[in-house]
């Protein structure tokens, strides 16, 4: 009887706790952070961060020490890259499926291409680019057939190239949007996001908007200062905001759902997080700039 | 079984125990009480509840809708924050537009209304003229002796909304149309003063101060050179052509074909470069009254993208804020253009803040690049304990100083 009545206690207590999304923000837990040590040294400000699914490496840019560093599918470091002379401050970054670095060079306000194979370092072809006088590029992102899509600051567009690095198309181009980052689903939609206006864009492949929410405020769900998004296997969507120190996750239809992570120091939390990648593992790497790492979840 | 009796019992207690607290306790019958009684004590309202312009809760003698009667945690007992306060009722006044002006964004609604009564409309403390001149001073107002009609009168109103507005100024119409809905442009003194570039649908401001100036027609104080010597066509397409107000170049080319010292700066790893002539987010390119041909102040100028660092700035829990920021001089830590440094600043962190707190290039904590914090794996700088910008503790502390932040690393003490 006893047992019965305790029993019958803890079941209604549980019908009265809320029950929120915890057990998903639960679920996302810190793996790993990479950051400064004997091997490489103090890191700089990291400018971006790539997963190549042919290689299982992952990638990212030291700007303020000029290399791109190199990791294996365990996160074990295996070699940084020093490209100098071409390369003064690499920030984004991506790797094409013929294996070619593609890395933005702000002093150049060019994309560079450094094949590490034939020791060749060029800058990206814009002959048949409209407007190329004023290029100047921002974040890349790079579909599942291996196009490139390259945020230009200067003409508020996205500029498509295939992956012969040959220009395609013009895809997308607003006006009064500033188009801080960009990434390609699996299905080909195209995700942007608007530091300024704090809001996230989804368009089709043709570039037809489809999608549009967020926006900066003062509320839970509302950003403080947007600066970079991902997409997850099942489509959900994942929003840095810098000066929270949180990653934003919405479903496909811009609805919240949990956010995770907290301002710090210690692993798992955050200070000024810049960007954010997820590879097709749905393992999360974010830019933890002021930490100076690369903090990994999953 | 009367034992086990008794423990149901108490388990249906501490249910329904649980049930109460979740749901926030019973909440205060709504006694008919007479707030007239109020008056009795507070004797100096009698006089106001009787004028003509007294606040409505006031007027009908429901005190309890703002105060209660018995204990509070705010002055003057007070149910609540004043500006949630206010809210509750006047929702619809502006405060939801895109920029609040300050004292409504940190719900300070007493600093123009009385809450009771006032002569003035609007229950405002004061009338117009006084009050906004009360904290917008004078001499930063009016940077000359001549001054616009409204402004000299008072008449802030007439341009600005003293709630919210989706522009920066708070002003009641749009920057391209409010002045002209008392100033024509379409005589031939005006528009010969223009070079004949049509002006309509243009931001007068742009040349124009709209409180006041030194020079005759408002124009701001420092011209920039090629408007000085009415170059215009040094930017801008002839005025006879189809586009005169179109740029002979593009985008920022426009600034940089004569600015090429800062071209650089837009090149670096952390710079504001835009699409478009971005140079005018920030900068004149006709007249101003600040230095650098800045738009304005520049703390105005920076808090127009980064609103919630004004609001983390605003915050009541930011206590003690880095005198650059109290005075709004952005710049003396941050490069406006670009920077290779985190965060903007002007330098590595360390140079940066030893520049001026020249005492503690020799301080006698570890610091510098073979110094690593264990929280972080990175080198420990300035900002390793300082917060850059403000902070609820001495010093700008990220945490207590007399334990809490040792503590963080020396995790043993």
């Amino acid at each position: 009887m006893i047992k019965k009545s305790f029993l019958v206690f803890y079941i209604l207590l549980l019908s009265i706790v809320p029950l929120e999304a915890y057990g998903n923000k639960d679920a996302i837990n810190i793996i790993t952070t990479l950051s400064g040590n004997q091997d490489i040294g103090i890191l700089g400000l990291i400018g971006g961060v790539f997963f190549d699914e042919n290689k299982d490496r992952l990638y990212f840019t030291d700007s303020t020490n000029c290399r791109i560093l190199s990791y294996d599918s365990e996160f074990n470091y295996i070699s940084a890259l020093y490209p100098k002379g071409d390369l003064k401050n690499p920030t984004s970054i991506l790797r094409t499926i013929d294996g070619k670095f593609l890395v933005v060079e702000p002093s150049k306000r060019n994309v560079v291409v450094i094949d590490v194979a034939q020791k060749s370092i060029n800058s990206l072809d814009l002959a048949e680019v409209p407007d190329s006088a004023t290029f100047n590029p921002g974040r890349m992102a790079i579909d599942s057939d291996g196009n490139i899509y390259i945020i230009d600051r200067a003409n508020n567009r996205i500029l498509v190239f295939n992956s012969n690095l040959k220009f395609n198309k013009e895809v997308i181009r607003e006006s009064k949007i500033i188009f801080n980052d960009i990434k390609v689903g699996k299905q080909g939609d195209i995700y942007t996001l608007s530091t300024l206006e704090g809001i996230a864009r989804k368009y089709d492949r043709s570039g037809k908007k489809v999608l549009e929410f967020g926006g900066r405020g003062k509320g839970r769900d509302e950003f403080s200062f947007p600066t970079s998004l991902a997409v997850d296997n099942k489509g959900l969507i994942y929003i840095v905001d810098q000066h929270k120190n949180k990653i934003f996750v919405f479903d496909r239809q811009g609805k919240f759902l949990f956010d995770f992570s907290r301002p710090g120091w210690i692993e798992g939390c955050l200070a000024m997080p810049s960007y954010i990648f997820i590879n097709n593992a749905d393992t999360i790497f974010v830019v933890d700039r002021d930490n100076s790492r690369v903090s990994i979840f999953k | 079984m009367r034992q086990e009796k008794k423990i149901l019992y108490i388990c249906i207690f501490l249910l329904l125990a649980l049930i109460y607290a979740v749901s926030g306790g019973v909440r205060p019958a709504t006694a008919k009480t007479s707030f007239k009684k109020c008056l009795e004590c507070h004797k100096d309202l009698q006089k106001e509840i009787n004028l003509k312009g007294a606040h409505a809760p006031f007027k009908n003698f429901n005190c309890g809708s703002c105060h209660n009667p018995h204990a509070s945690k705010h002055k003057s007992l007070v149910k609540r924050e004043i500006g949630s306060l206010c809210k509750s009722c006047h929702e619809r006044k502006g405060v939801k537009q895109k920029f609040s002006h300050d004292p409504v964004e940190k719900g300070n609604c007493l600093e123009c209304h009385d809450p009771h009564a006032s002569m003035n409309n609007n229950l405002l403390i004061a009338k117009e003229k006084g009050l906004c001149f009360k904290c917008h001073k004078d001499e930063t107002i009016f940077p000359g002796k001549i001054k616009h009609e409204p402004a000299g009168k008072g008449l802030c109103l007439e341009c600005h909304n003293p709630h919210g507005s989706d522009d920066f100024s708070l002003l009641r119409k749009n920057k391209k149309k409010i002045c002209i809905s008392c100033h024509s442009i379409e005589s031939t003194e005006t528009k010969k003063a223009h070079k004949f570039y049509p002006v309509s649908g243009t931001e007068c401001v742009s040349c124009h101060n709209p409180h006041g100036a030194k020079k005759d027609n408002l124009i701001r104080q420092n011209k920039h050179k090629p408007f000085a010597d009415g170059s215009c066509q040094k930017c801008h397409n002839s005025p006879e052509s189809g586009n005169p107000l179109g740029l002979n170049k593009k985008g920022s080319l426009v600034c940089l074909q004569c600015h090429k010292n800062v071209d650089e700066d837009f090149n670096k790893i952390n710079n504001h470069f835009f699409d478009g002539v971005f140079c005018i987010n920030c900068h004149n390119p006709h007249a101003s009254d600040q230095s650098g041909m800045k738009k304005g102040a520049l703390k105005k100028i920076c808090f127009t993208c980064h609103q919630d660092t004004k609001w983390r700035m605003a915050d009541k829990k930011t206590t003690h804020l880095h005198p650059e920021v109290k005075k709004g001089n952005c710049n003396g830590c941050h490069d406006p253009h670009g920077s290779n440094f985190r965060l903007f600043l002007l330098d590595k962190e360390f140079t940066l803040c030893t520049a001026c707190h020249k005492r503690h290039a020799t301080f006698s904590h570890p610091i510098g690049i073979d110094t690593i914090d264990p929280r972080s794996k990175r080198d420990i700088t300035c900002i390793t304990c300082h917060s850059l910008m403000a902070s609820k503790h001495e010093f700008v502390l990220q945490f207590d100083g007399k334990k809490e932040l040792c503590i963080q690393c020396h995790t043993s003490y």
